[in-house]
């Protein structure tokens, strides 16, 4: 009877869809919540969307080959400012990743900690790297995959204005179209579940994940991204658009005859208020240039931001199975 | 023995609770929201202070101190100069529209949910103080602390922004209307009683901050888009002749940007629809340079609505008046939440 007993409690292997279902279980709230954010966000466009092709159609903004010719620029403008009001939409979709990736992470083992239960759940069968390992990888393909989804539809709501503004210099849209808006959310769902497992508190490790998430998407953003390929330099007319419409412009300034250059703040500032610097450019030989990022390069952009982010993330990860590994079961 | 076991049953019974045992105890409790919160707010007050300082002096340089208007000569150069120049500071305000829905989250919603989550509540509401006052207190101290900080944030940001905002002459509008006077106070006490009251009512901590700001965020849009024009109804005008159709020619106006509405009737009176509109300025596209100019000097009439510049105290007081009385009304659910919840 004895050995019966044994042998029944030993060769048990575990259940096959124990850790996925245990994920589930205890995240389907989070999760749920997350894909709810998401879908509020992609209501807002479905129902914007049939409004934006009926004035697309209407307008002929389609039949617009060159937005030099005047038509296209009175079309062009009273498409672009009817739906103006939706710039402002998009900067703020651009901090969903933060929200969706930091509720869904920082709770991830702070709260195990938090309540003690983490004594319980690290000395189940499958042994507490097998635990953390799965819920990192199983959460973060199930806040991943839907923000890929969300970009995708933006993608294709945002066709009718790509030709107009570009993909690069208008707020938010470079953060939400592509692949960078799936790359912010894992980056914040797995800095979340890394500050957790550091600062072992929910409400701590939640609002450092949003810190910390703001303090490196804002430098990127603000910094860093403007370098990853050296911008295109070039000469323009003083006062003039470039030209580049859908490109980033970067920076404007005043170069003279031995290679010295001023911006046009500072040479305002330098000749005072009754200066005309375009004027003194003139009478000393100086020329107006110009740097800009141009539209093509919006894929080695996303490349490379994306790149960035996600061994970041993995770097995080590697970090938090660690924490999780060398964790005393005591206190 | 028994006659000093009943004075020590009779003492301990008058014995006054500690004069700050309450607050001290919301202190203890909260410090960490409350010290993160002001560390926040101090970065963004340093923040202001500086570049506050840095714009003002660089406003004396450019001379635009000396300009009376800046709507033409070199005065309107200087001006977008100066603008251009500081571009990249105004980012701060679109992350400062979301700070009081962020602390209301951060500091309300853990403050009741917390205790029930961890189990803490069966010993915090027995002691000799007792619940109600223990749910009072918190709520007016956090609430107060809250309120001052924003509001002098709040503040700094009026000064900071002034430079700017004289020279646009287009009044306090959209996010600046949003993040000056009372409202960012008025908005954070509101999201933080919200998150108190979402706080008592799910018992946990996380889905009642999600709930919280959610909420948040859908009741500030949801009434300025809906309620206060109900309350303070806009004022409607019309312009016809070359200016119709252009911003230039709209007067200063005042509160969030996005509840405006213009419109177009044509020579007989009637409202163009969307589609109308749009096919009509795809007509004269190709023949006009500019299809408003037309429509204006061809009997088309432009319609808008605003809230005037003047009306900038009365547009703030209603928001922040019906915040702050929505706050009440939700610390007040929160109480009787909290009264009448089984230990």
């Amino acid at each position: 009877v004895s050995a019966g007993v044994l042998s029944l409690r030993r060769p048990g292997t575990l259940p096959r869809w124990g850790l996925p279902w245990l994920v589930w279980r205890q995240h389907r709230l989070a999760l749920l919540a997350a894909v709810a954010a998401l879908a509020v966000a992609a209501l807002v466009l479905v129902l914007t969307w049939s409004g934006i092709r009926a004035s697309y159609t209407d307008l002929g903004v389609g039949s617009c080959r060159d937005l030099g010719q005047a038509r296209c620029r009175v079309v062009a403008g009273q498409f672009v400012g009817r739906y103006g009001w939706m710039g402002q939409v998009t900067d703020y979709l651009a901090l969903l990743p933060m929200l969706v990736g930091g509720l869904v992470g920082a709770p991830l083992v702070a709260r195990e900690y938090e309540t003690g239960t983490f004594r319980f759940a690290f000395t189940q069968g499958c042994g507490r790297t097998r635990w953390v390992v799965a819920k990192l990888g199983m959460l973060a393909a199930a806040v991943t995959v839907p923000a890929l989804a969300f970009s995708a539809l933006f993608a294709t709501w945002y066709t009718p204005f790509r030709p107009l503004l570009g993909r690069m210099s208008v707020g938010g849209v470079f953060d939400v179209d592509g692949v960078v808006f799936a790359a912010h959310t894992l980056f914040a769902f797995v800095l979340g579940a890394f500050l957790g497992a550091l600062l072992r508190r929910t409400v701590a490790a939640l609002g450092a994940t949003i810190a910390g998430w703001l303090a490196v998407v804002l430098t990127t953003m603000l910094f860093l991204r403007r370098h990853y390929p050296g911008p295109v330099v070039h000469r323009v007319a003083p006062y003039t658009m470039s030209g580049h419409s859908t490109g980033w412009p970067l920076a404007r300034w005043w170069a003279g005859p031995h290679g010295e250059k001023i911006g046009d703040y500072q040479l305002q500032r330098r000749l005072g208020p009754a200066g005309d610097p375009a004027a003194w450019a003139a009478r000393h030989g100086y020329t107006a240039w110009e740097s800009y990022q141009p539209p093509g390069r919006f894929w080695t952009f996303q490349g490379f931001e994306a790149g960035g982010l996600v061994l970041l993330a993995v770097l995080l990860a590697a970090g938090t199975v660690l924490l999780v590994r060398r964790r005393a079961m005591g206190r | 023995v028994r006659a000093v076991t009943t004075t020590l049953t009779a003492d301990r019974r008058f014995v006054p609770l500690p004069r700050w045992g309450v607050p001290w105890v919301t202190w203890r409790q909260h410090r960490a929201a409350l010290l993160g919160t002001l560390v926040v707010l101090a970065g963004l007050a340093a923040y202001f202070l500086v570049t506050g300082l840095l714009v003002r002096s660089d406003y004396r340089a450019l001379g635009l101190d000396q300009c009376a208007s800046y709507g033409s000569g070199p005065c309107q150069r200087l001006a977008q100069t100066f603008r251009d120049g500081h571009q990249d500071l105004f980012l701060v305000e679109y992350l400062l529209v979301l700070l009081p829905g962020l602390i209301g989250m951060f500091v309300g919603a853990p403050l009741v949910a917390r205790e029930y989550e961890a189990g803490t509540f069966r010993f915090a509401w027995t002691q000799g103080a007792g619940r109600t006052r223990w749910i009072v207190t918190k709520l007016v101290l956090l609430g107060a602390a809250l309120t001052v900080a924003t509001q002098a944030l709040a503040l700094l940001y009026d000064w900071w922004r002034a430079p700017f905002t004289g020279l646009s002459g287009s009044g306090l509008t959209g996010v600046v209307f949003e993040l000056s006077g009372l409202l960012p106070a008025a908005r954070t006490l509101f999201v933080f009683a919200l998150g108190a009251c979402c706080g008592a009512l799910v018992r946990r901590t996380v889905p009642a901050m999600a709930a919280s700001f959610a909420a948040g965020l859908g009741a500030v849009l949801g009434l300025e888009m809906y309620v206060w024009p109900r309350l303070l109804a806009p004022r409607t005008a019309r312009i016809t002749g070359a200016g119709a159709g252009s911003d230039a020619a709209l007067p200063d106006r005042t509160g969030p940007g996005f509840t405006y509405q213009q419109w177009w009737t044509d020579p007989h009176g009637h409202r163009l629809t969307t589609h109308q509109l749009d096919v009509l300025v795809a007509r004269l596209a190709g023949q006009h340079q500019e299809a408003n100019t037309w429509l204006g000097t061809h009997g088309y009439t432009y319609w808008f609505t605003y809230q005037p510049a003047s009306r900038y105290w009365a547009a703030q007081g209603l928001e922040a008046g019906g915040l702050a009385l929505l706050a009440l009304a939700l610390c007040a659910v929160t109480v009787v939440l909290v009264r009448r919840r089984a230990t």
